[in-house]
Formats: C-alpha cells, structure tokens, sequence
C-alpha cells in the first residue's frame, strides 16, 4: 500500500484566490477567498453571509485579472428558497448598468471624478465584452493604448452619459463587445417582451426597464440599449451560477459524492470553481438530539463533510465557503468552558454555531458582524478622514451623534494565511463594500478567553 | 562485559569464578601463563579464554565503565544516552520563552504533540519547525530537511513563504555580525532551498494517512536528509465516524508505535497536531481535552497544549518525561512565531484570571462603550 506522494513546497503554486469584487475587502483577505480550503462565514441574521456568498457566486466568473476564477459556480442553498431576484440585481450592478455605475468602493467614494469614469469604462468594458466571452476567446488584456484612451475621456459629462456613449465609443474597436451589441440588439428586435417574460428574475421592474426606458424617443435609445445589454450580461452570469436546495445532511452527502463529483470531473463545461453552502447550520438544527450519541454523530458528520469538501477543494483546486450561524451565549456562570472567543455583534456576544467540533473542520473563519448604533456614528464620521490611523482614534474619542448608517464589520477569527484583523464595510443594494477605515493596524476587538485545562499544575 | 556471557564450558567458568574473574576486564591485562596459573587451567584453555575476550570492550567505554551494549544486542547505558543527548540538536521555534520551557526546542528521536482550539497557531508551529529544522549547522541549526503531511488542507505556500522569507532575513543578519558568509552559506540561505526540501504530502482519508505513515521509511529513504516529520493534524481523519471505535483505538496504537519507531530509527524529530474536544465532567463544567481518546495521550513523548487567555497565546507543557510542566506566552505575527509581545505576564494569577476573566471583559466593554477612549475597543 503506497500513500500519495511527497511535493517540495517549491514545486507548488501559490494558491489561486477568488475575489469578493471588492478591492478593500480583497486587500484585505490578501485576494479573497483561497482555493483548495474550506472558509466559513459566520454571522447574526442579516449580517451579509448570504449577500456575500451571493457575490462571490458572481465574482468567481470574472477574469482572473479582475480577481475571479473565470469559472462556473455551485450554490448548495439549504435555507428556504435562493434569493434569485437578489443575485440578478447584484449581475446588473457587477455588469455595470447606469445606475449602477460603482462596481468598486473607490468609485463610491468620489463618484464626481474623472477617474471613476475612467475606473468604470474599464470596469464595463471588461466587464461586458471579454467576461461572458471569456471562455471562447480567452482573456484580453487591456493594452495601454486603450487605457490611455479611457483616461482622456471627458471629464465634464455627467457619468450617465458618459457611459452610455462609451457604449458606442467602444463597439467600434472591441470584437467581443461587438458581438454582445449585435446578440443585444438582436434581443430588442426579435424579443420585444423578452424580459417581461423574465421579469422574476429582476425582481424589482424599475431595474429593468427596457419598455419604461421608452424604445421611442432617440436621446433614450442609447440608454436603453445600455440597459438591455446589461441585462443580458446579468442574464448570463445568473445562468453560470446553479443552484441546488438540500434539506438535510445525508442528502448533501449524497449528492457530494454522486451528482457533484461527476460535475467536477465534467469535461466540457466550464469547470467549477467555487461551492457555496449556505448555510451549513440549518443542516444539523434537526434530526439531532443534545445527548451525548447524537452529538457524538453529528460531530462524525461534520467530519465527513468537511473531508470530503477539502478533497474536492484540492484534487479540483476549488474554493469552498460555507456559512454558519451563531448562538448567543449567556451562560456567565459556565465561563469554565468558554472554549473560543466572544465574538460581539449588534452589542452582544455570540458564539459560532455546531460547537468546536465544527471549528475544527474549516480552514478559515470570518466573523461578520453588526457594529452597534454609538459606533456607527464614528464609522459615519469617519467616511471622510482615510488614512491616517492616529487621527481617525483621535476623532473616534470625540465621537459624534450621527446615526442611520449601516455599519458592520468582517473580522478573521483565524485563518492560516491571514492576522487576526478586521475590517469594516457597508451593505448597499450594490452589494457588500470594505470601507478603509483603519489604514493603520487593525482594531484588536476579538478577545480570546481563556483555557483553563491543566493549567494551574 | 561479564565473564558469565563468554561461550565457554561450565567448568571452565568455574574456575574462572573461583579465581575471582567475574569481568572480563581483569582479564585484559593477563597474559595466557599468568591466567593459566592463577585459574588453574591448562596454556590451551587459558589461550581461548583470552581470545574469547573482546580487546575493544576497553576503548569503547571511557574511564573503564563496562560497556554493557555487546551484551544486550542495540542496548546501550544510560550513560551513552545521556552523552548523545547533551549533544544532539533541537530545532528551535523562534519563541525564546517557548525553546525555554523545551529546553531548546524541539528534540529528534522524540514525538511531540500540539494540541488547540482552532486559530491558536498549532499549523503556524508546524510551519515554522519545518522552515527552523533547515537553519544551518554553521549558524547552528539542524540543517536538515522536512516531511510535511498535511491532512487539513491549511499548509498555504503563500503563508510558507512569508514565513521562509522572514526567517533567511533573520538568519542573514545574524550570521553576517558574527562572520563574512561564504558561498557554500549564502547558497544554503535561498529561499528556494528552503522550500525545495520541504516535501509536502497531502492526505484525504484515514486510509491514505496510514498508507503514508507505512511508506515513511521508503520516502526516508528517498530523502535522507529529512530531520523532522510534521503531521497537520494527526485527528482530522481519524474522527469521521467510525463505527468501531475500539479498531480505531488499535490504528491509532498502531500508527503511534509506528511514528515513535520512525523516530528513534531515523534520528529524527516527529511533530504532530492534535485537535482538542469538549469532554462533559460530573459537575456540568465541561473540560477542553484533545481528542482521539484516553490511549492516544500515551503514543507521544510530549504534549504541548495551546490555548489563550484574553488575547494572549499561551503554550503549556502538559507531559513530558524530562521537561518540566512549565508555560510560555508567545505571538504570531507575520514573520511566524516569536516572542511575546506584550510583557504583562498574567502567568502567576491564572485562576483568578479564569474565573474573572468574562465579567473583566464585560467591565472593559461597558468602558469601552462608556467613554469611547480605549482604541483597541472602539469598534
């Protein structure tokens, strides 16, 4: 019997990195999510697990320039139905439609600037022409030639039309996006209703609004090409991204060694390169007593999963996230057996669900969290002061009243590739944004208890 | 060695008894007459008495302290162990504190294991004695190089990099005060060395981790330089379910007999990573244990278990044959392990700490959320 053999490290490859289409958020996790591991999110209802799965199940599609994986996406959804509607709005924001101008935070931060306009010629040209493309004519590099003509372009037009004539601007030199003009229009022709038909998958019409956009009148017609085509490109990348609704455990072990392993090993289509589970905890709320037989077969089944989602993650060179829930720990008097950190969201402390058993299962874990009202304020207060670590304490201390901001917090619990740190972002209907807070070190809020074992010999 | 040993007939050593050689080191200086009279035996007898007598026994052992190793076939004195083990090396952590309560570091011949929560740095250790063990022996390292079987899937050559980089920094400084490096050196201090003699292995399931364990003497033997074996973690596929916990007792028994031979045989440290289990006690307080079970404790020289207190990592020697239960505090930052930094040792009032440990942290939140000047809290 001979086990599998030994690599020099030196022989490796770093390990590829899917984006979370922000480039605050990818900064800071390094790149993103790491291939051939197992990370977690964890988080209070409505701390933004889902939405950012959602993205990433965009963000992996695109090129591996811009920090995706240029692969198809598997979401195993175990939570009621898939929030379609949501992932089809995110496409149309990643896709760049008019409205949805900021794909990245910097282009929110200063959105009178030229060089977001420049920022997002190139985020849309990338975005529409070379990305659903991509897979027949491989990846195209932006020469320095078109990026210097993305930089001249003129400052003084109101984003809107800007972008809508770099619509045309580009169609004249870009084969692919040609090509997406013509499939486009070709829509707009042939299927004038096409999109009333697919209207559940936009969810809220006035985002699509190819017939309120008024086909008529020709000043609008741009536009509303402009909108079409997105819709398209936002079309595609929902088709890219399957889904599948599991209840229970055995189910998703089933289906792991079955249906999805011949899906990894498929030839033809584009490859996998990302699972999603959302989320791992609702698999195990039933069927699982607390004593002591059943906890001892649920932590085995963690185990098998978790074996299993890390082969798959290595043999195909995949990126795997779950996403876990938390419980609230009250318990003070059994302080003796707090075992990992409090982790503090919207003011009070939690814990990650499945126990420690399941800690041990994933490679990384990010915290996301709520961050209480008083401190929202200082988040509000601080959009405007970057990067200057000393001053944004300074002004934290003279904290302000402001309030209404959504503010929250990724935090890395641990990770073998990354410090312990946080980062703070927001959620907006574009998706989830890093706001670059604290340029200088990290806030040291996770506070880590103590083990008591063996210790006082 | 004993007169009692020698292949000779019973009567003849009797006589030999007789004549009060007990040892065959009173009968080094004796010529065949002299022993022939004195015994009483015919010049014959006497001469293969003599010859049966090994002449080397004298010089192996100093001081004339009787070699017992030709007697018992491998065995060898206490003395011989305690003379091999002043000298041999130990592969250093990078922690001051943490070689201190190792008393140098980590020893060949000899299998430790780390247990922790998750994140308490178990891979980031692993990682780091894998880059340490290929320190030089000029800069008085090991010089060796390492086996890494990753069952985990957390081995990152991204971290490993860092790490190595840091590490050659460190080592370049330090050897370029003391003397002017020499090719030989400076060829030696790459990272691309360094990382081509870590061999990694990746495992998915228990039966390729015992296929791998089984096939360590053939990939020593491919790669003899290797002078540590890191396994990260030894548990993770030994706990999906088996249905027969007592077969899972007799593999794991098995693989730890294995593991210990490996490193006696082959000179060579062996490090291996627990993960820890909630293990409920009468009093409804439940107790962090590492996992695989009440047995398992018994397959490894030493155990070192790593935990935190507040944000402070801490290791603690909890077995050892020769070290002393002692604790250590200790860092990670991204050049690997290193001291800890922050000096407020709370070593001396753990239980207090323990106990108060979440209400301190509640006051501190309440501070925090009061005044909003503590930095480190205000988010």
């Amino acid at each position: 019997m001979r086990g599998p053999g030994a690599v020099a490290v030196s022989k490796l490859r770093v390990q590829q990195k899917c984006g979370l289409g922000c480039p605050v958020l990818n900064a800071f996790l390094s790149g993103g999510i790491p291939c051939g591991t197992v990370t977690e999110l964890v988080g209070e209802c409505g701390s933004g697990k889902t939405l950012l799965s959602l993205q990433l199940l965009l963000s992996v599609q695109a090129p591996v320039m811009r920090g995706g994986l240029q692969g198809r996406a598997l979401c195993i959804y175990t939570e009621g139905r898939f929030p379609s509607r949501r992932l089809f709005e995110l496409a149309t924001f990643a896709c760049g439609h008019a409205d949805g101008l900021t794909t990245t935070c910097k282009g929110q931060a200063n959105v009178e600037g030229e060089s977001v306009i420049g920022k997002v010629l190139v985020e849309k040209r990338i975005w529409n022409g070379e990305h659903e493309r991509g897979n027949v004519l491989g990846d195209r590099v932006l020469s320095r030639r078109e990026n210097d003509q993305i930089g001249r372009r003129p400052e003084g037009l109101p984003v809107d039309r800007a972008a809508g004539k770099e619509n045309c601007f580009f169609g004249a030199d870009g084969g692919n996006n040609r090509r997406v003009k013509r499939d486009c229009d070709r829509y707009s022709e042939e299927n004038d209703g096409y999109f009333c038909g697919k209207r559940r998958l936009g969810g809220d019409s006035q985002r699509l609004p190819v017939q309120a956009a008024g086909r008529g009148s020709q000043p609008d017609s741009v536009a509303a090409k402009e909108r079409l085509h997105c819709c398209l490109n936002a079309r595609r990348l929902c088709e890219k991204v399957l889904v599948k609704e599991v209840q229970t455990i055995d189910e998703l072990l089933h289906l792991l060694s079955n249906e999805i392993l011949q899906l990894l090993r498929h030839r033809f289509l584009t490859p996998v390169k990302l699972i999603v589970i959302d989320s791992v905890a609702a698999l195990f709320r039933a069927d699982f007593d607390t004593n002591k037989t059943d906890l001892t077969k649920r932590a085995s089944l963690f185990f098998r999963l978790s074996a299993k989602l890390k082969q798959y993650a290595q043999q195909f060179n995949i990126a795997i996230v779950v996403t876990n829930q938390v419980t609230d720990c009250f318990d003070e008097v059994q302080s003796d057996q707090e075992y990992m950190e409090h982790l503090m969201t919207s003011g009070r402390f939690v814990r990650p669900a499945l126990g420690l058993s399941w800690s041990h299962c994933v490679n990384t874990r990010l915290f996301l969290s709520r961050i209480p009202q008083q401190d929202c304020s200082m988040l509000h207060k601080f959009q405007g002061h970057v990067r200057h670590g000393s001053e944004v304490v300074e002004h934290c201390n003279s904290g302000g009243g402001g309030e209404g901001l959504d503010g929250r917090r990724m935090q890395v619990v641990f990770a073998p590739n990354l410090p312990q740190d946080s980062c703070a972002f927001t959620v907006t209907r574009r998706g989830m944004q890093g706001v670059q807070l604290f340029g200088a070190g990290g806030m040291s809020f996770c506070s880590h208890n103590s083990i008591p074992q063996n210790h006082d010999t | 060695m004993e007169v009692a040993l020698l292949p000779l007939p019973t009567s003849l050593r009797a006589k030999l008894f007789a004549a009060g050689h007990f040892t065959t080191t009173t009968l080094l200086f004796l010529t065949p007459l002299e022993l022939a009279r004195e015994a009483q035996l015919s010049n014959e007898e006497a001469l293969s008495v003599l010859k049966l007598v090994p002449r080397s026994s004298s010089s192996s052992s100093s001081d004339g302290i009787i070699s017992a190793s030709s007697a018992l076939d491998g065995a060898k004195t206490a003395w011989d162990l305690l003379e091999y083990e002043k000298n041999r090396k130990k592969i250093v952590t990078s922690c001051a504190e943490l070689d201190m309560i190792l008393e140098g570091g980590f020893c060949p011949k000899e299998v430790t294991e780390i247990c922790g929560v998750p994140g308490v740095g178990k891979t980031q250790l692993g990682m780091q004695l894998a880059i340490n063990v290929q320190i030089p022996v000029k800069l008085g390292g090991v010089g060796g190089h390492a086996i890494y079987i990753d069952t985990e899937g957390s081995f990152m050559l991204e971290r490993a990099l860092q790490m190595t980089k840091a590490s050659i920094d460190e080592l370049v400084l330090a050897s370029s005060l003391s003397s002017p490096m020499d090719d030989d050196l400076i060829q030696q201090l790459d990272i691309d060395t360094y990382l081509s003699h870590i061999y990694l292995v990746r495992v998915h399931d228990p039966t390729e981790q015992l296929a791998v364990i089984n096939n360590l003497p053939n990939l020593l033997k491919e790669h003899n330089q290797v002078k540590l074996i890191v396994i990260d973690s030894i548990t993770f596929n030994f706990r999906q379910d088996f249905e027969d916990m007592a077969g899972r007792t007799r593999l794991l028994a098995e693989m730890g007999q294995k593991l210990a031979k490996i490193a006696e045989e082959h000179d060579l440290a062996i490090v291996l990573t627990n993960q820890v289990t909630m293990k409920p006690s009468n009093n409804e307080i439940s107790r962090i244990v590492p996992a695989l079970g009440e047995s398992w404790s018994h397959a490894c020289t030493n155990r070192v278990m790593m935990y935190w207190i507040d944000t402070q990592r801490y290791a603690h020697v909890v077995k050892s044959p020769s070290l002393q239960a002692a604790t250590a505090a200790y860092d990670i930052d991204e050049c690997g392990i290193c001291s800890a930094k922050n000096k407020s040792n709370n070593k001396s009032n753990n239980n207090e700490n323990k106990s108060n440990n979440k209400r301190l942290k509640l006051d501190e939140e309440a501070a925090a959320a009061d005044s909003n000047n503590n930095p480190a809290h205000f988010c």
